[in-house]
């Protein structure tokens, strides 16, 4: 630059000339140029130091932003990727783990339904008899074989279940929890499963107004029975530890066990809960201070959608219209045959 | 990068400034202020009169506008960072409760008028501006030969000095004089 050759003292020639001129136009130029012959130094190597500081201080920031981003995003990546792999590890553990329960209490049912069945037609035509001297003869013969007598109860049981909705869920996950106690069975828990198997239908009973009368009769009668083979098996086993349920405790421990065994979100159960209470939007219109529970019922299909939602407990139309919804919008659920289970509360 | 650098170089002043106002890239401002650094450093030493106090006020100033800059509308970097310079340094000044003896008033206005005529002169030859002409001759000696060697023989103040043995301050002065007298005179004769 020919300003900096002139404050070093080159001011010969038309290059200094035309500073000079230039200064006469251009005060800032005009001051600077006095300013260096005021104050001695050797400005010009200054002016160069500074111009190194200016652009190293320029150049070094702009890297560092870069490889901070840089350093950052390997950072993110990397932990991203190490979380990721983990958690799909799990998910499909869990997955693995889930099916494999299902087959385990598939496998345990599947003989016992054959039987079911038959008992179902044979129940459900007038002549009880049959049935439960078929249901005492199993249970009171072979200890082992009052496993497999259970479960037909049981079924009967849902069998019975099954004309009304709302029992549903709990005949459901009644039946599960059988399964899983067999699961870890001896024959002392046989008994007990019989035991539990029986406040069923009372439960039902009392939920189904619209039942007619001649079923309720049935149920009762059917609950009789069972209270026989219970005692059947009781006087044949005698075991005194084996008090009667009562049917409050049941349906607790039904509670319980529901939890354990219906149609689960991948994402898990409390995250489940915790998108409904994030996402509801209450509907403004006459719904909208209405509270109690919906509860949907739904089949999940192959990628984990919920699909033919029913509502089996109803409130509002509204407040039905956003429980579908949230569950529409919401996370896949484990592939599975079971019908899932919803309830949500507003 | 060599490549970048040179490009960078190249471009004007308002073209840096936008680019840096645009992308937060300090390289852009860095060059556009290193440019500026002997002039800024030139006008730092006659306000703060000593070395230190000038480099630091060029570092000073250059951390300031860098995150200010984008505030303002800057339409010409050079005027605008004069007049920020200027400021930066009377305020130091103020703090220091110096004296400012510096009438920074500055006279190059009025001169305006005078170079305009002697460049046109320049061009057109001096004979045939007969009132400019009128005048150099008005002048007293040492005036109209360092006028004469200055603007139309565009000799630098030093070329001056080595020709007519004036001194520095002597030439600087009949240059400074010689165009009041010159302006004055034209004006008159109007």
């Amino acid at each position: 630059m020919n300003l900096i050759k002139y404050i070093q003292g080159l001011r010969k020639g038309k290059d200094a000339h035309k500073i000079e001129l230039e200064s006469m136009k251009d005060p800032f130029l005009a001051e600077a140029l006095e300013g260096y012959e005021m104050v001695d130094g050797n400005h010009a190597e200054q002016i160069v130091k500074m111009q190194e500081q200016i652009s190293t201080k320029s150049k070094k920031k702009r890297n560092y932003i870069i490889w901070a981003a840089a350093a950052c995003l390997l950072l993110l990546i990397g932990v991203g990727s190490y979380f990721w792999i983990a958690e799909d590890t799990k998910k499909s553990q869990l997955a693995i783990a889930m099916l494999e329960e299902e087959k385990a209490s598939y496998t345990m049912v599947e003989e016992p339904e054959k039987i079911v069945q038959q008992d179902v037609t044979e129940y459900q035509s007038p002549t009880i008899q049959k049935e439960k001297n078929e249901v005492r003869a199993r249970t009171a013969s072979a200890p082992k074989q009052a496993k497999s007598a259970s479960t037909p109860l049981k079924k009967v049981a849902e069998s019975k279940v099954e004309r009304t909705q709302k029992a549903e869920v709990i005949s459901q996950s009644q039946i599960v929890s059988n399964d899983l106690i067999i699961h870890d069975t001896n024959v002392e828990v046989t008994y007990d499963l019989i035991a539990i198997a029986e406040p069923m239908p009372m439960e039902m009973y009392e939920e189904q107004e619209s039942t007619p009368m001649l079923e309720k009769r049935h149920v009762i009668k059917e609950s009789e029975e069972k209270d026989e083979n219970r005692q059947s098996v009781e006087k044949v086993k005698s075991k005194r530890k084996t008090k009667q349920l009562k049917a409050s405790d049941v349906s607790i421990a039904s509670i319980n066990k529901k939890e354990a065994q219906r149609a689960e979100p991948i994402v898990g159960e409390k995250e489940f809960k915790e998108y409904i209470s994030q996402r509801m939007v209450i509907p403004q219109d006459s719904c909208a201070n209405v509270k109690g529970v919906i509860v949907l019922k739904f089949t999940i299909s192959s990628n984990g959608r919920p699909t033919n939602i029913e509502v089996i407990q109803g409130l509002c139309k509204s407040l039905e219209k956003e429980a579908i919804r949230l569950l529409n919008e919401g996370p896949v659920w484990m592939e599975g045959d079971i019908p899932g289970y919803v309830s949500i509360k507003f | 990068m060599s490549l970048f650098k040179f490009k960078i170089s190249d471009l004007p002043d308002e073209e840096l400034l936008q680019r840096y106002i645009d992308t937060g890239q300090m390289e852009y401002f860095g060059q556009l202020y290193n440019r500026y650094i002997p002039l800024i450093y030139g006008l730092c030493l006659k306000y703060l009169k000593t070395t230190n106090d000038a480099q630091d006020a060029v570092m000073e100033i250059f951390n300031n506008i860098s995150h200010k800059i984008s505030n303002y509308e800057v339409k010409n970097f050079r005027t605008w960072i004069y007049s920020v310079v200027k400021n930066h340094c009377l305020q130091i000044l103020k703090k220091q409760a110096k004296e400012i003896t510096i009438d920074f008033n500055t006279q190059f206005m009025e001169y305006d008028t005078i170079l305009h005529l002697i460049e046109e002169g320049k061009e057109k030859g001096i004979d045939r501006l007969d009132i400019l002409n009128k005048c150099l001759e008005k002048l007293p000696e040492p005036q109209k030969i360092s006028i004469k060697k200055f603007f139309f023989e565009e000799m630098s103040y030093l070329d001056i000095v080595e020709e007519t043995k004036y001194s520095l301050k002597s030439v600087k002065s009949y240059i400074q004089n010689g165009k009041r007298n010159l302006k004055n005179c034209i004006e008159t004769s109007k």
